[in-house]
């Protein structure tokens, strides 16, 4: 280019010092005979070369003084073409090869200037030798054609432009986008193409730039939404544009809908309640949706606010924890609950759920998107529920309770510290990976399976069982078992039941022990009652027993010696007969006996109090009141316990049977006294319909009865306790209605037990 | 026989009691029957000429043990013999202690009863002999002077004549007329006897 100019130098200033010296002016000539540049003053008629400085006489390998003897044509090396160019006084000689002495030839630049001196028109002539140009040109007019494929068959539009704006060149799928045949598509102005509102001076900043999608025209008039790149290049001095277009529009629609879509979206998660968020996290931008920004207090667009920087600092562990959980693939949804701290400096409660959008190639998650739920309130129920229920569980652990929490969900149970005291675990056993099979006794553990179904399909309002279950020693315990759904899952199925544990152990083991007592007392009672009747059988048998040996006896003694042998033999056997059914009755009755009664001091009142306390069933069936009427302080019997209780409920028992039919009051009273001669007396009164006197001549014989299904020994036997005791058993005749019974036992004296 | 030999049978059981008292006159002594305690209690007469008391354990009213108690503090000193259907332990035990001769089990060998019935007669009658002999022994002593007495209690002592004298503050002669007095009005055959006489007696009360 630099070379360029140093010849523009003598183009433009040719013109002034026009007509000195010789053929130039003196400064010229001077100028002539130093410059680098080759030159020749030739006239324009004859072309004969007038004057040569020295550089073109190196150029042409002749002396200056040789050349002028040749005309300018002599040096041409194409004949043909001679004089053209000069005889029209053309400024820039169209390219020219040109021969040396040596006849070697070269391309040549040459610039004409044209003068006027002595009447002669004369031309200075700058020549160059361009060798070393051409060979580029033509390198770069191959690369050209190679562009030029390139840019007919590209797929994408493209517009070549020059600095006026002007169209100079379009690639068939620019003539096909914008509808111009190629032909009239050139020398459009840009604008026409890319609308008005393109930034046309973009277009010429020199440097690479990008247009966003603006409507472009076609020339039907229809428009379409195209980006632009544009580069640069200056093509023989020419600043040229290159216009890259692509079509966006379909892109953009689907873009459209995809945000329609997303709008949507975010419509319904805002909706919800819920703030949206996109999260660059290379960049650590962080968009939120309007919502976002009002849960947390903040207005308008808040450029810089970033989720994690809100975050207070005792979550932020948690909160990454979570992050990193996800992010790593641990888990298939970011989910976290934090506290974010809001524009006013408060904090409130959220609950986080994301995604992941997109990851390097590498794996790295680059976007989350996802949504913040304010929680604070549903938080601070659920802190005032803990804080109700720290206080439940205070108060049933104070009531020595054990407390249970089972998550369904999970199939998960919790224990009370004092749960797994009354099993004997220490706080550290039965945490993790138990159920409830695991401590149920093996007889119950079906049972109490099927009560949790039941009760979990709804079955019953409250789950209650007692049941036993393993302690950590082994053993097992019996435990009440109560428990209550609290929570609700999806389907409305129980995703929680929560309960109590109390030991019952003690409780059990005493129903236990009062129901064997009670077997035991049934037991002694049948026993005691057949002791009694074999008893009351033997003192009735023998009896007659005794007046069958004596009167036998007494008639072997009448008969005496003048008897016929066979009717004393007779009268003998007859004897030894009764002998023996009375030894058979004794052993009967010492069979059931089993030996002696053993006499103790025994409480009247206790074995009163004790006998209405069983026959509370039978009153209460009956409709009949028991009234107690005892005197305090009385001195202890001596007695067979055993036997006076089955003396006391025989008799209780007949006075309520006695007002089964009885219209009015039905009381039966029991009175204890101090009686005569060291003794104690009870007496049993009903309010029956009493004794008539029939009845009371056979009172106290066995088998005689006024029920209809009695046996009629009950009296008897309770004579037979009595008198065992050297008590007496009477009827007391003076009740104006109902009958009333008394008994008298004696007082222990000393002495008389050993 | 003599008029004590009365035994008295209690029984609720009529039959019984009529057995007993047929056997126990197999004896040749009078028998009496009572259905209970009452009515013997009223008889008073039988009881005290009563040689020997038959009782039933078992009764409506006052049993034959009760009985036994009350017959002690009536001083009626016939033996009694318990019959019973059943006996136990501690029901033989308070019979035996209070006295009572035997103890039969119902149905029991007539023999042995009536063997303990003469026994117990024996028995009664060798008591209404004592205290017969008691009784007169008593008449006797009650017909000494109280200077009498004082001799005889030295006698009994066994203090020589010559110590009662310087005891009383009376003479060997006078202690010796009062002893010859003593023996005449205690019908004693000899010292010995006498002393017998009085010492049983005193044993008695």
């Amino acid at each position: 280019m630099s070379t360029r100019r140093h010849i523009a130098g003598p183009e433009d200033a040719a013109p002034q010092p026009r007509g000195r010296l010789h053929t130039l002016g003196i400064q010229l000539e001077q100028t002539f005979l130093a410059a680098a540049e080759a030159m020749l003053v030739v006239d324009c008629e004859s072309l004969s070369i007038l004057d040569a400085n020295p550089a073109a006489g190196r150029l042409y390998g002749q002396a200056p003084e040789q050349l002028q003897k040749l005309g300018y044509g002599d040096l041409s090396a194409d004949s043909a073409q001679r004089n053209d160019p000069i005889g029209e006084r053309r400024e820039r000689i169209p390219l020219r090869f040109h021969r040396r002495s040596d006849e070697s030839r070269f391309p040549a630049e040459i610039v004409a200037r044209y003068f006027h001196r002595d009447g002669r028109d004369l031309a200075l002539l700058s020549i160059r030798d361009i060798t070393g140009r051409t060979q580029q040109e033509r390198a770069r007019l191959d690369s050209e054609l190679k562009y030029r494929a390139v840019f007919d068959a590209a797929p994408y539009p493209i517009v070549l432009l020059n600095a006026a704006g002007r169209v100079v060149d379009a690639n068939p799928s620019a003539t096909v986008l914008y509808g111009y045949p190629r032909e009239e598509m050139l020398g459009l102005n840009a604008a026409r193409l890319f609308g008005d509102e393109s930034p046309i001076e973009d277009l010429f900043s020199a440097r690479p730039a990008f247009i966003p999608a603006t409507t472009h025209r076609r020339q039907d008039g229809s428009h379409f939404l195209a980006e632009i790149t544009l580069s640069f290049t200056n093509q023989r001095d020419n600043l040229l544009v290159l216009a890259v277009v692509r079509d966006v529009t379909d892109e953009r629609r689907t873009l459209e809908r995809l945000r329609e879509a997303e709008e949507r979206w975010r419509f319904a998660l805002e909706g919800a309640g819920d703030g949206v968020w996109d999260w660059n996290i290379a960049s650590n931008e962080f968009y939120q949706s309007p919502r976002w920004r009002e849960m947390l207090g903040y207005d308008g667009e808040s450029p810089g606010l970033v989720w994690n920087k809100l975050i207070h600092p005792d979550d932020k562990q948690y909160v990454y924890g979570n992050l990193d959980a996800y992010q790593r693939g641990d888990t298939p949804l970011y989910q976290s609950e934090f506290r974010l701290r809001c524009a006013d400096g408060t904090y409130k409660w959220f609950a986080a759920r994301g995604k992941i959008l997109s990851r390097d190639a590498s794996g790295k998650p680059l976007r989350m998107l996802g949504t913040h739920r304010d929680i604070t309130h549903s938080r601070r129920m659920m802190e005032d529920l803990r804080a109700s229920e720290q206080r439940w569980q205070f108060a049933l652990e104070g009531h020595g309770d054990g407390l249970w929490d089972w998550d369904l969900l999970s199939g998960r149970i919790m224990l009370s510290r004092q749960f797994k005291q009354i099993l004997g675990y220490g706080s550290d056993d039965l945490t993790e990976g138990f159920d409830w099979d695991d401590l149920a006794h093996p007889d119950e553990r079906r049972r109490t399976r099927e009560l949790f179904d039941r009760y979990l399909a709804g079955e019953m309002p409250l789950l209650a069982a007692e049941t036993r279950m393993r302690c950590r020693d082994g053993s097992h315990k019996w435990v009440a078992l109560r428990g209550k759904i609290m929570e609700y899952g999806s389907l409305n199925r129980p995703s929680r039941v929560i309960g109590t544990l109390r030991d019952i152990q003690e409780t059990k083991q005493r129903e236990e022990r009062d129901r064997n007592e009670q077997e035991q007392l049934a037991h002694a009672g049948r026993l005691i009652t057949l002791g009694e009747m074999a008893s009351a059988l033997a003192h009735e048998l023998n009896q007659p027993l005794t007046a069958i040996r004596n009167f036998s006896a007494l008639g072997l003694r009448r008969l005496g010696d003048s008897a016929p042998e066979q009717v004393k033999a007779t009268l003998e056997i007859i004897a030894e007969q009764a002998m023996r059914a009375g030894e058979i009755v004794r052993r009967a009755r010492n069979f059931v006996r089993k030996g002696e009664v053993s006499f103790a001091p025994v409480q009247i009142n206790q074995v009163v109090t004790d006998m209405c306390r069983f026959a509370e069933l039978d009153a209460l069936a009956a409709g009949v009141q028991i009234a107690l009427e005892l005197q305090d302080e009385l001195p202890p019997a001596s007695g067979d316990r055993s036997s006076l209780e089955q003396l006391v409920m025989n008799l209780i028992k007949n006075g309520i049977e006695a007002m089964e039919s009885t219209e009015g009051e039905r009381r039966l009273t029991i009175r204890t006294a101090l009686g005569g001669n060291d003794s104690i007396e009870c007496e049993v009164a009903d309010l029956g319909e009493g004794l008539s006197e029939k009845v009371r001549a056979g009172l106290f014989e066995p088998f005689v009865t006024t029920k209809p299904d009695g046996v009629g020994l009950g009296l008897a036997i309770c004579r037979t306790i009595v008198e065992n005791h050297g008590g007496r058993l009477w009827f007391e005749p003076t009740r104006r209605r109902g009958a009333a019974f008394r008994f008298a036992v004696p007082i222990v004296r000393k002495g008389r037990h050993d | 026989m003599t008029e004590h030999d009365l035994v008295c049978v209690v029984d609720d059981d009529e039959m019984v009691r009529m057995s007993v008292c047929m056997l126990i006159e197999t004896l040749g002594v009078q028998a009496r029957s009572y259905a209970n305690c009452l009515q013997l209690m009223e008889d008073e007469s039988s009881l005290k000429l009563a040689g020997c008391l038959v009782l039933d354990v078992r009764m409506p009213g006052i049993s034959g043990l009760e009985m036994q108690e009350r017959l002690e503090s009536l001083r009626v000193d016939a033996p009694i013999i318990f019959i019973s259907g059943h006996g136990d332990v501690p029901m033989v035990v308070r019979a035996m202690r209070g006295g009572a001769l035997d103890f039969l089990q119902k149905p029991f060998d007539e023999q042995l009863l009536l063997d303990r019935v003469e026994q117990a007669i024996a028995i009664s009658a060798k008591r209404r002999r004592e205290r017969v002999k008691r009784a007169t022994v008593e008449a006797r002593l009650a017909t000494l002077t109280p200077r009498e007495k004082q001799v005889l209690e030295g006698i009994i002592a066994g203090r020589q004549n010559k110590v009662i004298a310087e005891n009383l503050g009376i003479s060997m002669k006078t202690v010796e007329q009062h002893r010859a007095r003593i023996m005449e009005k205690m019908h004693a055959a000899s010292l010995a006897e006498l002393v017998r006489h009085v010492t049983e007696l005193g044993r008695n009360e």
